[in-house]
């Protein structure tokens, strides 16, 4: 009788112990900085109603990192550090803000470092960067980045130990969302925002999961703020045709100081030149 | 051209509102020979080139008044038209008076290809009208330098070309026909540019 209680007990020992690695194997994570939590903080304030914007020509623009405000995996489970690095931050500012640097009414651009930004600032914190740095327009990112990993049937093989080192049973996936948003500070108008995504799955074996969702995470990054900075540019594009042909949605302004030019169109001078041109030949005939 | 390929003197010849009312009266008619690139002297030069030699061909004196009397009447123009523009550059405000000049003056010589010319005045027109009421808002890129178009002194360049024409006798042309005749024409010294 004794054995047979104490291979019961083992029994359950057992199940609890591999029940307990089956749910251990799930893991999780979620990383995001989110533009309305930044700009809109408490909830209990009134939604702040936008202006049309009056944007003065040329104009300066600051590129930032929206903070990131939480990172909530959930308790009890690994946790993947995500694999989204400062280095990778100024990369991208600096090729978001090569982007503005392209269009001719922008006079500057100052990559704003994040520590400047506070988690929740609001407008209020806008408004100081727009004291301290001279900018009328912010470019914020903000990204969104969820990780799961989650056991298939053939982790059955687990049992085996050796299996948890040689059978890819782990079924990995990355979301990633990059955004930028494109405010103008005085008026709190949204100008145009422009989005990248990325989903990256794959399979991995238990022992290396962690290693694969890193790498995920990197290259989840990489992909969607390549979209997002292709994007950016289409958007500008837009932006620039909807400045001209909508002046009872924006209006622009022309700041004291700037160049003019007296310039002929290219297709206004050649034509001016053949007619002439023309003109000239056949009085000499 | 010279003005371009010798960036070094731009500060020094650019129209430049603050300058000139600090008495450097001179950028009133150099301020319009200095270019922002390669591509904007090109386009500038190329008409005011043409229009201007064959203006002067046919009213000998007239290229210098337009350069002597109308460059500083257009920044004039400029300086109350367009109080928030610090600098300017471009030959384009002389080259629209030199091309309507010149139209003006071969529709009164009666030429025969004057639908041609009554084409051209009305493409300029049509331009700078288009360009009043759909007022460009964006900068353009010259070369290095963000720039704003000026519509304002296409019209005034116009205007300008206008009041010339009409405070000016024209020497009419000696024969109805082709070929134009050599100069000077001594027949018509009344009616000659002095």
């Amino acid at each position: 009788m004794k054995p047979k209680l104490l291979s019961l007990l083992l029994g359950a020992a057992l199940s609890l112990g591999l029940g307990g690695c089956v749910s251990w194997n799930d893991r999780s994570h979620h990383e995001a900085s989110s533009v309305v939590q930044f700009l809109y903080p408490d909830k209990n304030m009134p939604f702040i109603q936008p202006q049309i914007p009056t944007l003065r020509l040329p104009l300066r623009v600051g590129v930032a990192f929206i903070p990131a405000s939480m990172s909530d995996g959930r308790s009890g489970f690994h946790q993947i550090q995500a694999n989204f690095t400062e280095q990778q931050k100024t990369e991208l500012l600096r090729k978001v803000a090569g982007q503005f640097k392209a269009l001719p009414f922008v006079q500057s651009i100052e990559i704003i470092p994040t520590t400047y930004l506070r988690p929740g600032g609001g407008f209020e914190n806008l408004d100081q960067l727009r004291a301290m740095m001279g900018i009328d327009v912010v470019a914020l990112i903000a990204y969104d980045q969820a990780q799961n990993s989650s056991d298939t049937e053939a982790s059955i093989a687990y049992w085996t130990i050796v299996g948890a080192y040689i059978v890819p049973a782990q079924r990995n996936s990355t979301h990633t969302l990059m955004e930028a948003v494109v405010y103008d500070i005085p008026s709190r108008s949204l100008l145009f925002r422009a989005p990248g995504t990325s989903t990256i799955q794959n399979h991995s074996t238990l022992f290396r999961a962690g290693y694969f969702l890193q790498e995920a995470s990197a290259k989840g990054i990489e992909d969607a703020s390549a979209q997002m900075t292709a994007n950016l540019a289409q958007e500008l594009e837009l932006f620039k045709v909807r400045a001209k042909e909508e002046p009872q949605n924006i209006r622009i302004e022309h700041k004291p100081g700037y160049t003019g030019a007296g310039e002929m169109n290219g297709w206004l001078a050649a034509s001016l030149a053949l007619l002439l041109a023309g003109l000239l030949i056949r009085s000499r005939q | 051209m010279l003005l371009w390929l010798a960036p070094a003197t731009h500060a020094a010849l650019l129209y430049d509102r603050a300058a000139i009312s600090h008495g450097e009266w001179w950028r009133l008619w150099t301020g319009h020979w200095v270019h922002f690139s390669a591509s904007h002297l090109f386009w500038n030069l190329t008409v005011m080139l043409v229009a201007g030699a064959w203006l002067e061909h046919l009213q000998p004196g007239w290229l210098l008044r337009l350069a002597l009397v109308v460059a500083p009447l257009l920044s004039l123009v400029l300086l109350l038209g367009e109080p928030a523009m610090q600098t300017y550059g471009g030959l384009s405000g002389l080259a629209t008076s030199a091309v309507v000049l010149l139209a003006l003056v071969q529709l009164h010589r009666r030429s025969p290809d004057r639908a041609w010319w009554w084409t051209i005045l009305l493409l300029i027109a049509a331009k700078i009208g288009v360009d009043a009421v759909r007022e460009e808002p964006l900068f353009v890129a010259l070369g290095a330098q963000a720039v704003r178009s000026s519509v304002l002194v296409h019209a005034a360049g116009a205007a300008a070309a206008l009041a010339l024409f009409s405070a000016r006798p024209i020497r009419p042309r000696t024969a109805p026909d082709r070929p134009q005749p050599e100069y000077p024409v001594p027949s018509t010294s009344t009616n000659h540019i002095p």
